[in-house]
Protein backbone atom coordinates (compact mmCIF):
# COMPACT_ATOMS: atom_id res chain seq x y z
CA UNK A 1 0.00 0.00 0.00
CA UNK A 2 1.55 3.35 -0.82
CA UNK A 3 2.34 5.50 1.45
CA UNK A 4 0.46 8.52 1.78
CA UNK A 5 2.05 10.62 4.64
CA UNK A 6 2.35 14.29 3.22
CA UNK A 7 5.78 15.35 2.08
CA UNK A 8 7.42 11.72 2.46
CA UNK A 9 9.78 12.93 -0.49
CA UNK A 10 10.92 15.94 2.04
CA UNK A 11 12.43 14.54 5.30
CA UNK A 12 11.44 17.68 7.37
CA UNK A 13 7.86 17.38 5.64
CA UNK A 14 8.10 13.82 6.75
CA UNK A 15 9.27 14.45 10.43
CA UNK A 16 6.37 17.28 10.80
CA UNK A 17 3.83 14.87 9.62
CA UNK A 18 5.01 11.75 12.05
CA UNK A 19 7.28 12.97 14.68
CA UNK A 20 4.39 13.68 17.08
CA UNK A 21 2.69 10.31 16.73
CA UNK A 22 6.43 8.86 16.82
CA UNK A 23 7.54 10.49 19.95
CA UNK A 24 4.19 9.56 21.55
CA UNK A 25 4.61 5.80 21.10
CA UNK A 26 8.29 6.21 22.09
CA UNK A 27 7.10 7.78 25.16
CA UNK A 28 4.85 5.04 26.21
CA UNK A 29 8.00 2.79 25.42
CA UNK A 30 10.39 4.74 27.71
CA UNK A 31 8.20 5.87 30.48
CA UNK A 32 10.06 8.90 30.05
CA UNK A 33 10.16 12.48 28.03
CA UNK A 34 13.87 12.75 27.79
CA UNK A 35 14.34 9.30 26.96
CA UNK A 36 11.26 9.46 24.44
CA UNK A 37 13.41 12.33 22.80
CA UNK A 38 16.42 10.07 22.39
CA UNK A 39 14.62 7.81 20.87
CA UNK A 40 12.87 9.81 18.19
CA UNK A 41 15.82 11.68 17.65
CA UNK A 42 17.72 8.49 17.34
CA UNK A 43 15.07 6.74 14.70
CA UNK A 44 14.75 9.24 12.23
CA UNK A 45 18.65 10.37 12.16
CA UNK A 46 18.55 6.06 11.09
CA UNK A 47 16.00 7.12 8.63
CA UNK A 48 17.41 10.47 7.11
CA UNK A 49 20.96 8.05 6.76
CA UNK A 50 18.86 5.94 4.29
CA UNK A 51 16.48 8.53 3.19
CA UNK A 52 16.81 8.11 -0.56
CA UNK A 53 15.96 4.84 -0.81
CA UNK A 54 13.10 5.49 2.47
CA UNK A 55 11.26 8.03 0.42
CA UNK A 56 10.76 5.67 -2.35
CA UNK A 57 9.60 2.69 0.01
CA UNK A 58 5.92 1.64 -0.03
CA UNK A 59 5.82 3.04 3.21
CA UNK A 60 8.43 5.32 4.58
CA UNK A 61 5.85 5.59 7.65
CA UNK A 62 5.82 2.18 8.92
CA UNK A 63 9.73 2.15 7.91
CA UNK A 64 10.63 4.51 10.45
CA UNK A 65 8.16 2.85 13.19
CA UNK A 66 10.01 -0.54 12.58
CA UNK A 67 13.38 1.62 13.45
CA UNK A 68 11.70 2.86 16.76
CA UNK A 69 11.06 -0.33 18.00
CA UNK A 70 14.37 -1.87 16.97
CA UNK A 71 16.55 0.63 18.18
CA UNK A 72 14.26 0.71 21.65
CA UNK A 73 14.98 -3.17 22.11
CA UNK A 74 18.54 -2.65 20.92
CA UNK A 75 21.03 -2.66 23.56
CA UNK A 76 22.83 0.51 22.23
CA UNK A 77 19.43 2.56 21.59
CA UNK A 78 20.19 5.79 23.97
CA UNK A 79 22.50 7.96 25.34
CA UNK A 80 21.01 7.16 28.64
CA UNK A 81 20.80 3.41 29.74
CA UNK A 82 18.69 3.51 32.43
CA UNK A 83 15.13 3.76 32.30
CA UNK A 84 12.52 4.59 34.96
CA UNK A 85 8.83 4.92 36.26
CA UNK A 86 7.97 8.71 35.15
CA UNK A 87 7.41 10.56 38.21
CA UNK A 88 5.83 13.29 36.81
CA UNK A 89 3.01 13.90 34.22
CA UNK A 90 4.71 14.06 31.03
CA UNK A 91 3.99 17.65 29.56
CA UNK A 92 0.67 18.27 27.40
CA UNK A 93 -0.95 15.29 29.01
CA UNK A 94 -5.15 15.01 28.39
CA UNK A 95 -7.17 17.13 30.89
CA UNK A 96 -9.43 16.36 32.70
CA UNK A 97 -7.60 12.47 33.61
CA UNK A 98 -7.12 11.55 37.09
CA UNK A 99 -3.19 12.11 37.25
CA UNK A 100 -3.20 8.95 39.75
CA UNK A 101 -4.40 6.38 36.83
CA UNK A 102 -1.85 8.08 34.37
CA UNK A 103 1.28 7.80 37.11
CA UNK A 104 0.00 4.23 37.74
CA UNK A 105 -0.43 3.38 34.45
CA UNK A 106 3.05 4.50 33.21
CA UNK A 107 4.33 2.70 36.48
CA UNK A 108 2.82 -0.48 35.41
CA UNK A 109 4.25 0.05 32.32
CA UNK A 110 7.47 0.43 33.21
CA UNK A 111 7.46 -3.10 35.18
CA UNK A 112 7.58 -4.54 32.62
CA UNK A 113 10.14 -5.94 29.89
CA UNK A 114 10.81 -4.00 27.09
CA UNK A 115 9.58 -6.64 24.81
CA UNK A 116 6.28 -7.21 26.80
CA UNK A 117 5.99 -3.20 26.58
CA UNK A 118 6.81 -3.20 22.71
CA UNK A 119 3.66 -5.86 22.47
CA UNK A 120 1.76 -3.93 24.34
CA UNK A 121 2.45 -0.62 22.81
CA UNK A 122 2.09 -2.25 19.06
CA UNK A 123 -1.25 -4.63 19.99
CA UNK A 124 -2.91 -1.73 22.02
CA UNK A 125 -1.98 1.83 20.91
CA UNK A 126 -1.01 1.23 17.77
CA UNK A 127 -4.10 -1.20 17.36
CA UNK A 128 -1.49 -3.41 14.66
CA UNK A 129 -2.73 -7.47 14.50
CA UNK A 130 -0.81 -10.16 15.74
CA UNK A 131 0.48 -10.99 12.70
CA UNK A 132 1.96 -7.01 12.04
CA UNK A 133 3.51 -7.29 15.90
CA UNK A 134 4.90 -10.71 15.02
CA UNK A 135 6.37 -9.53 11.68
CA UNK A 136 8.09 -6.20 13.87
CA UNK A 137 9.59 -8.16 16.34
CA UNK A 138 10.49 -10.99 14.93
CA UNK A 139 8.83 -13.66 16.41
CA UNK A 140 5.87 -15.79 16.17
CA UNK A 141 2.26 -14.84 16.24
CA UNK A 142 1.81 -17.27 18.94
CA UNK A 143 5.00 -15.46 20.49
CA UNK A 144 3.06 -12.55 20.66
CA UNK A 145 -0.61 -13.77 21.84
CA UNK A 146 1.24 -15.56 24.85
CA UNK A 147 3.38 -12.46 25.68
CA UNK A 148 0.41 -9.54 24.94
CA UNK A 149 -1.77 -12.48 27.83
CA UNK A 150 1.24 -12.16 30.22
CA UNK A 151 1.58 -8.59 29.78
CA UNK A 152 -1.78 -7.59 29.91
CA UNK A 153 -1.99 -10.28 33.28
CA UNK A 154 1.40 -8.25 34.93
CA UNK A 155 -0.77 -5.11 34.31
CA UNK A 156 -3.55 -5.93 36.05
CA UNK A 157 -1.73 -7.42 39.00
CA UNK A 158 0.14 -4.02 39.16
CA UNK A 159 -2.75 -2.05 38.87
CA UNK A 160 -4.61 -4.20 41.37
CA UNK A 161 -8.32 -4.61 41.46
CA UNK A 162 -9.67 -1.42 41.03
CA UNK A 163 -13.14 -2.01 38.35
CA UNK A 164 -12.23 1.36 36.76
CA UNK A 165 -8.77 -0.09 35.52
CA UNK A 166 -9.88 -3.53 34.64
CA UNK A 167 -8.42 -4.94 31.41
CA UNK A 168 -9.73 -7.69 29.15
CA UNK A 169 -7.71 -9.64 27.04
CA UNK A 170 -9.49 -9.25 23.87
CA UNK A 171 -7.69 -6.83 21.42
CA UNK A 172 -9.21 -4.13 19.62
CA UNK A 173 -9.60 -4.80 15.85
CA UNK A 174 -6.82 -4.21 13.71
CA UNK A 175 -6.67 -0.67 11.99
CA UNK A 176 -3.05 -0.40 10.80
CA UNK A 177 -2.09 0.34 7.80
CA UNK A 178 -0.64 -2.89 6.11
CA UNK A 179 2.53 -3.09 4.21
CA UNK B 1 -15.19 3.33 34.17
CA UNK B 2 -14.76 -0.44 33.65
CA UNK B 3 -12.12 -1.42 31.25
CA UNK B 4 -13.03 -2.51 27.88
CA UNK B 5 -11.39 -4.07 24.46
CA UNK B 6 -10.53 -0.29 23.60
CA UNK B 7 -9.68 1.04 27.37
CA UNK B 8 -6.53 0.14 27.07
CA UNK B 9 -6.09 2.39 24.12
CA UNK B 10 -7.86 5.37 25.49
CA UNK B 11 -6.04 4.91 28.91
CA UNK B 12 -2.57 5.05 26.77
CA UNK B 13 -4.27 7.82 25.04
CA UNK B 14 -4.96 9.86 28.58
CA UNK B 15 -1.37 9.74 29.38
CA UNK B 16 0.48 10.30 26.14
CA UNK B 17 -2.47 11.88 23.67
CA UNK B 18 -1.60 15.51 24.19
CA UNK B 19 2.17 14.94 24.52
CA UNK B 20 4.26 16.73 22.08
CA UNK B 21 7.48 17.38 20.75
CA UNK B 22 9.59 20.54 18.93
CA UNK B 23 9.55 19.20 15.68
CA UNK B 24 11.76 21.88 14.01
CA UNK B 25 14.14 20.61 16.48
CA UNK B 26 13.96 16.78 16.00
CA UNK B 27 13.95 17.24 12.07
CA UNK B 28 17.15 19.41 12.25
CA UNK B 29 18.79 17.22 15.37
CA UNK B 30 17.79 13.97 13.26
CA UNK B 31 19.59 15.38 10.20
CA UNK B 32 23.03 16.26 11.64
CA UNK B 33 23.00 13.13 13.20
CA UNK B 34 22.27 10.97 10.16
CA UNK B 35 24.79 13.01 8.13
CA UNK B 36 27.34 11.69 10.84
CA UNK B 37 25.76 7.87 10.28
CA UNK B 38 26.74 8.66 6.52
CA UNK B 39 30.16 9.10 6.97
CA UNK B 40 30.60 7.06 9.44
CA UNK B 41 29.46 4.53 7.04
CA UNK B 42 32.20 5.68 4.64
CA UNK B 43 31.47 3.80 1.74
CA UNK B 44 31.70 5.30 -1.33
CA UNK B 45 28.09 4.32 -2.97
CA UNK B 46 29.24 3.19 -6.94
CA UNK B 47 27.39 1.50 -8.63
CA UNK B 48 28.34 -1.82 -9.73
CA UNK B 49 29.58 -5.80 -8.94
CA UNK B 50 32.53 -6.06 -10.14
CA UNK B 51 35.05 -6.76 -8.21
CA UNK B 52 36.32 -3.63 -5.80
CA UNK B 53 39.72 -1.78 -5.92
CA UNK B 54 40.16 -1.74 -2.26
CA UNK B 55 41.57 1.72 -1.07
CA UNK B 56 42.90 2.10 2.71
CA UNK B 57 42.28 5.72 3.92
CA UNK B 58 43.10 6.90 7.05
CA UNK B 59 43.24 3.52 8.64
CA UNK B 60 39.59 2.93 7.49
CA UNK B 61 38.73 0.68 4.08
CA UNK B 62 36.59 1.98 1.94
CA UNK B 63 35.38 0.00 -1.36
CA UNK B 64 35.23 1.37 -4.65
CA UNK B 65 33.68 -0.32 -7.19
CA UNK B 66 33.41 -0.07 -10.87
CA UNK B 67 30.30 2.53 -12.67
CA UNK B 68 28.45 0.39 -15.39
CA UNK B 69 27.24 3.24 -17.24
CA UNK B 70 28.81 5.05 -19.77
CA UNK B 71 27.35 8.55 -20.23
CA UNK B 72 26.01 10.24 -17.10
CA UNK B 73 21.78 9.56 -16.83
CA UNK B 74 20.21 12.52 -19.33
CA UNK B 75 18.45 15.26 -16.98
CA UNK B 76 14.28 15.44 -17.23
CA UNK B 77 12.92 17.91 -17.77
CA UNK B 78 12.97 19.89 -14.71
CA UNK B 79 8.87 20.21 -13.57
CA UNK B 80 6.83 23.42 -14.50
CA UNK B 81 8.99 24.35 -17.48
CA UNK B 82 12.46 26.41 -16.40
CA UNK B 83 13.01 27.40 -12.78
CA UNK B 84 12.31 31.34 -12.41
CA UNK B 85 14.31 31.67 -8.99
CA UNK B 86 17.87 31.19 -8.64
CA UNK B 87 19.04 30.16 -4.96
CA UNK B 88 21.57 31.87 -2.98
CA UNK B 89 24.79 31.14 -2.48
CA UNK B 90 24.37 28.24 0.03
CA UNK B 91 26.82 28.36 2.90
CA UNK B 92 26.17 25.61 4.88
CA UNK B 93 28.13 25.53 8.66
CA UNK B 94 30.94 23.25 8.17
CA UNK B 95 31.03 20.23 9.56
CA UNK B 96 33.44 19.19 12.40
CA UNK B 97 34.85 15.91 10.83
CA UNK B 98 37.48 16.41 9.22
CA UNK B 99 37.70 14.64 5.72
CA UNK B 100 40.40 11.90 5.42
CA UNK B 101 42.86 10.93 3.06
CA UNK B 102 45.24 8.39 2.01
CA UNK B 103 49.21 8.47 3.33
CA UNK B 104 52.38 6.85 2.65
CA UNK B 105 54.30 6.91 -0.41
CA UNK B 106 53.48 9.78 -3.69
CA UNK B 107 53.70 8.86 -6.87
CA UNK B 108 53.60 11.22 -9.72
CA UNK B 109 50.11 12.91 -10.21
CA UNK B 110 48.11 11.23 -13.06
CA UNK B 111 44.40 12.74 -14.36
CA UNK B 112 42.92 8.72 -12.99
CA UNK B 113 44.49 9.34 -9.57
CA UNK B 114 42.98 12.68 -9.30
CA UNK B 115 40.09 11.26 -10.24
CA UNK B 116 39.75 8.28 -7.47
CA UNK B 117 41.18 10.79 -4.90
CA UNK B 118 37.97 13.18 -5.65
CA UNK B 119 35.63 10.24 -5.72
CA UNK B 120 36.96 9.00 -2.07
CA UNK B 121 36.30 12.70 -0.94
CA UNK B 122 32.99 13.65 -2.68
CA UNK B 123 31.82 10.30 -0.83
CA UNK B 124 32.87 10.92 2.22
CA UNK B 125 30.61 14.39 2.12
CA UNK B 126 27.61 13.27 0.11
CA UNK B 127 25.15 9.79 -0.01
CA UNK B 128 25.28 8.85 -4.17
CA UNK B 129 27.59 7.17 -6.61
CA UNK B 130 29.50 8.60 -9.35
CA UNK B 131 28.39 7.41 -13.16
CA UNK B 132 31.47 8.28 -14.70
CA UNK B 133 35.29 9.96 -14.99
CA UNK B 134 37.54 11.70 -16.91
CA UNK B 135 40.73 13.54 -16.21
CA UNK B 136 43.96 14.22 -17.75
CA UNK B 137 47.64 14.85 -16.36
CA UNK B 138 50.27 16.64 -18.30
CA UNK B 139 53.69 14.67 -18.07
CA UNK B 140 56.46 17.49 -18.33
CA UNK B 141 60.21 15.84 -19.68
CA UNK B 142 63.10 16.17 -17.51
CA UNK B 143 64.32 19.31 -16.63
CA UNK B 144 61.31 21.32 -17.36
CA UNK B 145 60.33 23.88 -15.81
CA UNK B 146 56.66 23.32 -15.00
CA UNK B 147 56.28 20.07 -12.62
CA UNK B 148 52.76 17.78 -13.60
CA UNK B 149 49.32 19.21 -13.45
CA UNK B 150 46.07 17.58 -13.34
CA UNK B 151 42.66 17.36 -13.94
CA UNK B 152 40.13 15.25 -12.97
CA UNK B 153 35.64 15.36 -13.38
CA UNK B 154 33.23 12.65 -11.85
CA UNK B 155 29.25 12.90 -12.46
CA UNK B 156 27.83 12.45 -9.04
CA UNK B 157 24.46 11.33 -8.96
CA UNK B 158 23.20 12.23 -5.15
CA UNK B 159 21.19 9.67 -3.71
CA UNK B 160 17.51 9.78 -4.22
CA UNK B 161 18.58 11.87 -7.09
CA UNK B 162 17.51 10.85 -11.16
CA UNK B 163 20.89 13.00 -12.72
CA UNK B 164 24.61 13.03 -12.45
CA UNK B 165 26.21 16.44 -12.36
CA UNK B 166 30.10 17.26 -12.64
CA UNK B 167 31.81 17.48 -10.13
CA UNK B 168 35.56 18.50 -11.19
CA UNK B 169 38.94 19.38 -9.74
CA UNK B 170 42.32 21.31 -11.51
CA UNK B 171 45.28 20.76 -9.15
CA UNK B 172 48.18 23.59 -10.74
CA UNK B 173 51.47 23.37 -9.07
CA UNK B 174 53.97 26.49 -10.36
CA UNK B 175 51.10 28.75 -11.00
CA UNK B 176 52.07 32.13 -11.01
CA UNK B 177 50.03 34.65 -9.64
CA UNK B 178 51.76 37.45 -10.98
CA UNK B 179 51.60 36.51 -13.96
CA UNK B 180 47.97 37.20 -13.80
CA UNK B 181 47.70 39.55 -10.76
CA UNK B 182 45.53 42.34 -12.67
CA UNK B 183 43.28 42.81 -15.63
CA UNK B 184 43.73 46.05 -17.08
CA UNK B 185 41.08 48.14 -17.84
CA UNK B 186 40.21 47.94 -21.84
CA UNK B 187 38.43 50.33 -23.96
CA UNK B 188 37.67 50.67 -27.73
CA UNK B 189 38.33 53.87 -29.33
CA UNK B 190 36.40 54.49 -32.96
CA UNK B 191 37.94 57.36 -35.13
CA UNK B 192 37.51 60.36 -33.77
CA UNK B 193 37.38 59.12 -29.92
CA UNK B 194 40.49 58.83 -27.84
CA UNK B 195 41.33 57.94 -24.42
CA UNK B 196 42.29 61.44 -23.25
CA UNK B 197 39.28 62.92 -24.10
CA UNK B 198 37.40 60.13 -22.09
CA UNK B 199 35.29 59.27 -25.39
CA UNK B 200 36.34 55.89 -25.70
CA UNK B 201 33.89 52.98 -25.00
CA UNK B 202 34.78 50.75 -21.67
CA UNK B 203 34.51 47.12 -22.58
CA UNK B 204 36.79 45.43 -19.79
CA UNK B 205 36.56 46.65 -16.67
CA UNK B 206 39.28 46.22 -14.65
CA UNK B 207 39.02 43.12 -12.84
CA UNK B 208 40.80 42.93 -9.80
CA UNK B 209 43.39 40.39 -8.89
CA UNK B 210 43.22 37.41 -9.95
CA UNK B 211 42.20 35.75 -6.56
CA UNK B 212 39.60 38.55 -5.77
CA UNK B 213 35.99 38.72 -5.94
CA UNK B 214 35.39 40.08 -9.31
CA UNK B 215 32.91 40.55 -11.41
CA UNK B 216 30.08 37.99 -11.85
CA UNK B 217 31.39 36.02 -8.66
CA UNK B 218 28.13 36.14 -6.49
CA UNK B 219 28.55 35.29 -2.61
CA UNK B 220 32.22 35.63 -2.79
CA UNK B 221 34.16 35.80 -0.15
CA UNK B 222 38.11 35.78 0.21
CA UNK B 223 39.69 34.67 3.28
CA UNK B 224 43.54 33.74 4.43
CA UNK B 225 44.01 30.78 6.17
CA UNK B 226 47.17 28.56 6.81
CA UNK B 227 49.06 30.96 4.48
CA UNK B 228 46.44 30.12 1.58
CA UNK B 229 44.49 32.70 0.03
CA UNK B 230 40.99 30.99 -0.37
CA UNK B 231 38.43 32.21 -3.08
CA UNK B 232 34.98 31.11 -2.44
CA UNK B 233 32.06 32.00 -5.27
CA UNK B 234 29.06 31.15 -7.40
CA UNK B 235 28.16 31.70 -10.98
CA UNK B 236 25.02 31.53 -12.34
CA UNK B 237 24.29 30.85 -15.93
CA UNK B 238 20.76 31.51 -16.26
CA UNK B 239 18.67 29.28 -13.64
CA UNK B 240 22.04 27.12 -13.34
CA UNK B 241 24.35 27.60 -10.46
CA UNK B 242 28.50 26.85 -10.51
CA UNK B 243 30.29 26.83 -7.02
CA UNK B 244 33.93 27.31 -7.43
CA UNK B 245 36.70 27.21 -4.66
CA UNK B 246 39.94 28.49 -5.64
CA UNK B 247 42.89 28.10 -3.21
CA UNK B 248 46.51 29.77 -4.05
CA UNK B 249 49.30 28.66 -1.75
CA UNK B 250 51.97 31.33 -2.05
CA UNK B 251 54.79 29.94 -1.02
CA UNK B 252 54.40 26.87 -3.39
CA UNK B 253 52.72 28.10 -6.01
CA UNK B 254 50.36 25.58 -6.29
CA UNK B 255 46.69 26.47 -6.81
CA UNK B 256 43.85 24.34 -6.62
CA UNK B 257 40.69 25.10 -8.00
CA UNK B 258 37.61 22.65 -7.08
CA UNK B 259 34.06 22.81 -8.57
CA UNK B 260 30.38 21.83 -8.64
CA UNK B 261 27.51 22.88 -10.58
CA UNK B 262 23.63 21.60 -11.13
CA UNK B 263 23.60 22.11 -14.76
CA UNK B 264 24.84 19.20 -17.52
CA UNK B 265 28.22 20.87 -17.62
CA UNK B 266 30.33 23.77 -16.37
CA UNK B 267 29.31 27.49 -17.59
CA UNK B 268 25.76 26.39 -19.18
CA UNK B 269 22.31 26.91 -18.63
CA UNK B 270 21.15 23.70 -19.07
CA UNK B 271 20.03 23.46 -15.07
CA UNK B 272 19.30 19.59 -14.45
CA UNK B 273 19.65 19.08 -10.95
CA UNK B 274 17.86 21.46 -8.12
CA UNK B 275 21.52 22.48 -6.81
CA UNK B 276 24.89 21.59 -6.90
CA UNK B 277 25.96 18.22 -4.76
CA UNK B 278 28.75 19.95 -2.72
CA UNK B 279 28.01 22.77 -0.80
CA UNK B 280 30.71 25.86 -1.38
CA UNK B 281 32.12 25.01 2.46
CA UNK B 282 31.87 21.27 1.04
CA UNK B 283 34.23 22.12 -1.69
CA UNK B 284 36.51 24.23 0.04
CA UNK B 285 36.99 21.45 2.31
CA UNK B 286 38.49 19.30 -0.38
CA UNK B 287 40.29 22.11 -2.16
CA UNK B 288 42.38 22.70 1.15
CA UNK B 289 44.14 19.32 1.93
CA UNK B 290 47.82 18.77 1.55
CA UNK B 291 46.96 15.82 -0.43
CA UNK B 292 47.12 17.74 -4.23
CA UNK B 293 50.33 18.67 -5.40
CA UNK B 294 52.59 17.46 -8.15
CA UNK B 295 52.35 14.11 -6.41
CA UNK B 296 49.82 11.98 -5.11
CA UNK B 297 49.73 9.01 -2.29
CA UNK B 298 49.93 6.32 -4.30
CA UNK B 299 46.94 4.37 -2.90
CA UNK B 300 45.58 6.66 -5.12
CA UNK B 301 46.93 5.97 -8.26
CA UNK B 302 46.17 2.32 -6.97
CA UNK B 303 42.43 2.72 -6.99
CA UNK B 304 42.38 4.94 -9.57
CA UNK B 305 43.17 2.03 -12.12
CA UNK B 306 39.87 1.26 -11.56
CA UNK B 307 37.68 3.99 -11.53
CA UNK B 308 35.63 3.68 -14.71
CA UNK B 309 34.08 4.56 -17.36
CA UNK B 310 37.00 6.86 -17.66
CA UNK B 311 37.38 9.51 -20.06
CA UNK B 312 40.99 10.55 -20.51
CA UNK B 313 41.10 13.83 -21.69
CA UNK B 314 45.48 13.73 -22.49
CA UNK B 315 44.90 12.43 -25.97
CA UNK B 316 43.59 16.47 -26.52
CA UNK B 317 46.47 18.24 -25.06
CA UNK B 318 48.67 19.49 -28.20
Amino acid sequence: MQDTTPGADDFASFVHATGTALYRTALLLCGDHHLAEDLTQTTYAKVFAKWGRVRRSDSPTAYTRTVLLNTFLSHRRLRRSSERPVDRIPEGAADGTDPTVRLDLMAALAGLTPADRAVLVLRFWEDRSVEDTASVLGVSPGAVRTRSSRALARLRERLGDDPGLQLTTTPPASTWETR
Amino acid sequence: MRLDETNLHDRFADVVGGAGVDLHGLAAGAERDGRRLRRRHRLLSVAGTAAAVTLVVGGATVLMGRSPVAPPAPAPATSGGAVSEVPAPRTDEPANEPLQTADGPRVPVTGRATAAALLDLVGQLDDGRALAFAGQQTTPGPGAAMPAESYAALWWQAAGSDVATPVRINVQPGFEDDEVSADPKGYACEEGESMEAGTCELIQPDQGPFFSCREGRLGCTVTREDGMTVVSYEEHNGAAVDRIVDVYHPDTMLRVVVAATDAEEFETARKVADEPPLTLDELRRIAVLDVWGPTIPQAYDDAGSGVAPYQDYSENLS
